[in-house]
């Protein structure tokens, strides 16, 4: 599944670590995300979707 | 202000600093009760038995070395589940599952050429390469990222 999640983050100059902490999961967890290796379970999804005040399908599509 | 402003902006990667400290702690604790563990299995596998080799004795030694073996990953096992995010439990319950496979493959090959083999122990062999499995699915998909 492609995500925003990358351009979201450096938009806000965040760094991994710093996106993964305001998230409360591992710097390893944004890597897979991003790099697409990993799709979020849904609570997670919507924590994502909290932090940048956007809703799950701004961030992520499900469109191959 | 300025300094306010700062911590702010970075309150995320201090959450991560801590969670690697407790990461860092648990693994160190892994690491003391693998040592612990490895020093009192030499003895009750090799020393003791040298003692008493077949005793009522040495054989409850064994037993409780393996119970509390057992009780000690089950514990460490908790800790570290509770610490970790969903993408580390995943991968946790991926490498579980090679050491799992690993584990039944090599018991069918001690059983069936176990004396062929240069063990002394065949099942404690099937133990270390089962947990050399696990702990290689670990590193491997580590470093895929």
């Amino acid at each position: 599944m492609k995500n925003r999640l990358k351009v979201l983050r450096a938009e806000r100059n965040w760094s991994q670590a710093e996106l993964a902490g305001r998230l409360d999961v591992s710097r390893q967890a944004v890597n897979a995300i991003e790099t697409g290796k990993y799709d979020p379970s849904l609570p997670l999804a919507f924590r994502i979707a909290r932090l940048f005040a956007m809703s799950i399908e701004e961030i992520f599509d499900d469109q191959q | 202000m300025i300094n306010n402003d700062a911590r702010e902006a970075s309150w995320g990667e201090r959450n991560v600093e801590r969670r690697t400290r407790r990461r860092w702690a648990l693994a160190g604790a892994g690491v003391a009760t693998s040592i612990v563990f490895g020093l009192a299995g030499q003895y009750v596998t090799s020393v003791g038995r040298f003692v008493a080799p077949v005793s009522d004795a040495a054989d409850a030694g064994s037993l409780l070395w393996a119970v509390g073996l057992i009780l000690a990953a089950a514990i460490l096992f908790r800790l570290i589940w509770r610490e970790i995010d969903e993408v580390q439990r995943r991968r946790l319950v991926n490498a579980a599952a090679v050491g799992g496979v690993a584990s039944m493959a090599l018991l069918l090959l001690a059983q069936a050429a176990g004396r062929m083999l240069p063990f002394a122990e065949p099942m404690m062999a099937v133990f270390v390469g089962a947990a050399a499995a696990l702990i290689s699915a670990i590193i491997f998909q580590r470093i895929r990222g």
